[in-house]
């Protein structure tokens, strides 16, 4: 496009030259993106767990890629110009997967004890003084005497003997001690939740624990947890 | 290029060529659109922090939004991006004679421009009338940001309407996330929140759209495209297909979670 040689007056380079792409390509793409829009309903029908996240941005990116390539013409599209939108797309998926990858593995605190809780493992977070079971929201307190709770996540155990602290160290011994090797890691709620007695003596115990760790657990406790429960307090008020 | 006359009516002074005046306006517009991709990631991350940190408010939430009124105005808006399309092509062909591929002309000219761009305003208005049924009704029982979760028309009484007991009863059931069949996320707000803010100012985007496409439905009304000339038609179109781009991922991202 630079350069621009003198064909005549009105050579090859003064006007624009659109491409012109045929209604029935159009009617096709919009008939696929009308399927993917179909699909995407039928796929949230089916439950895949963690799966179904993926499969609807997945088909999201799919359609998206579609619209861009024949309806935005990127096919079509001066290089130069592709490269600023491709380019913000790049840099949204950093800010995405930065940002996402940080708070899936920061951990979350505990409600009880105020230490930080890794939500994928339940265990205790990078940096947090104590092994508490949370789902979610929500720790799930120890079962009634006489239900067993199933011990899963054995494995899981050894990674906390990774941090040589002495309350890791503890739990560890007591998951190995439970009477079931193997579970499946989806039942582990049921396991191991330390009793009341327990959970207490770590919230205690969490501050005197190595600096970083003593460093979070106190934030924690005097930081979000406070205001978590005030609003709390004003939900159950106001409704 | 220095010309007697400039050249054509349309080209500004401040441009040699045609092709130069269209490629610097095609620039300009895509480092707009970048701007609003970046715009709505701040959103979107937001959305996903969220999500991680409370997954039964937004298991819920979504089962509290109408999938149904999401699917069609999903379709509603692929529709329009579609007659946007047809527009721009139509544009592009012109109404020249005697071209010769008769076949890939069919639907081009003045004419078949302002239809195509009818239409898309008329989807797009499609598509604000369903949400306006979308938010009237969260209004009514109270599916609300904020402190006003649970207040029905924004009136906090300090009780839940029993249609949004009902709903919440029923979204829970269906949660594939939850605590317990009667246990209501507190974080149901925050959902509401990015809800009215995401598909708020998704909403306005597609009032401007609207604007625009009467603009340029006007100006082609008046003569003022060609084969030659068609530059607005085309950055206004993708503009609109960019808003249909958030949609596309708005829709299953806040009404098909489970």
């Amino acid at each position: 496009m630079a350069d621009a040689h003198a064909h005549a007056e009105h050579g090859d380079d003064y006007y624009v030259h659109a491409h012109i792409t045929p209604a029935r390509t159009y009617v096709l793409v919009l008939a696929t993106l009308l399927f993917l829009t179909f699909l995407t309903v039928l796929a949230y029908n089916v439950h895949l767990g963690d799966w179904n996240l993926f499969v609807a941005v997945l088909i999201a990116t799919i359609k998206a890629s579609i619209v861009g390539t024949w309806f935005m013409h990127l096919k079509y599209e001066q290089r130069f110009n592709l490269i600023f939108f491709l380019g913000s797309l790049f840099f949204v998926i950093i800010f995405l997967g930065y940002t996402v990858n940080d708070t899936e593995h920061r951990g979350r605190q505990g409600t009880l004890t105020g230490v930080r809780v890794d939500p994928a493992t339940g265990k205790r977070a990078f940096g947090s003084g104590s092994v508490l079971q949370a789902e979610g929201e929500f720790i799930r307190l120890p079962p009634l005497p006489g239900e067993a709770g199933q011990a899963g996540q054995e494995g899981e155990a050894d990674r906390d003997g990774e941090v040589p602290e002495p309350e890791a160290a503890g739990a560890a011994a007591e998951d190995g001690a439970a009477p079931t090797a193997a579970g499946e890691p989806a039942e582990a709620g049921d396991s191991e939740a330390p009793t009341a007695g327990e959970a207490a003596a770590e919230a205690g115990a969490s501050p005197t624990a190595p600096a970083e760790a003593g460093e979070e657990a106190s934030g924690a406790t005097e930081g979000t947890e406070g205001t978590e429960a005030t609003e709390g307090a004003e939900a159950t008020e106001g409704e | 290029m220095a010309h007697a006359h400039h050249g054509p009516d349309y080209l500004a002074h401040h441009f040699d060529t045609p092709k130069q005046q269209y490629e610097a306006a095609k620039i300009g517009m895509w480092i707009f659109l970048a701007q609003e991709v970046l715009f709505f990631s701040g959103l979107f991350v937001a959305y996903f922090i969220f999500r991680k940190w409370y997954p039964e408010a937004w298991s819920v939430g979504s089962h509290l939004l109408n999938w149904k009124m999401g699917t069609l105005n999903t379709a509603v808006l692929l529709l329009s991006s579609f007659t946007a399309a047809m527009a721009v092509r139509a544009a592009q062909i012109g109404d020249q004679k005697g071209v010769p591929d008769k076949d890939k002309r069919k639907f081009g000219g003045q004419a078949w421009t302002g239809h195509f761009l009818l239409l898309t305003f008329v989807f797009a208005g499609a598509f604000m009338v369903v949400k306006y049924f979308e938010y009237t009704h969260k209004f009514h029982v109270g599916t609300l940001p904020g402190q006003y979760f649970g207040c029905a028309n924004f009136e906090c009484t300090g009780t839940m309407s029993e249609e949004l007991v009902e709903e919440l009863r029923a979204a829970i059931a269906s949660a594939h996330h939850n605590a317990g069949p009667d246990l209501v996320p507190y974080h149901l707000r925050s959902f509401f929140g990015l809800y009215f803010v995401m598909t708020g100012l998704h909403g306005i985007h597609v009032l401007i759209g609207m604007g625009l496409i009467a603009w340029i439905w006007n100006k082609n009304r008046k003569g003022e495209f060609s084969a030659e000339y068609n530059t607005p038609v085309d950055n206004v179109a993708l503009y609109w297909h960019l808003v249909d781009l958030v949609w596309i991922y708005l829709f299953p991202l806040l009404y098909l979670i489970d």
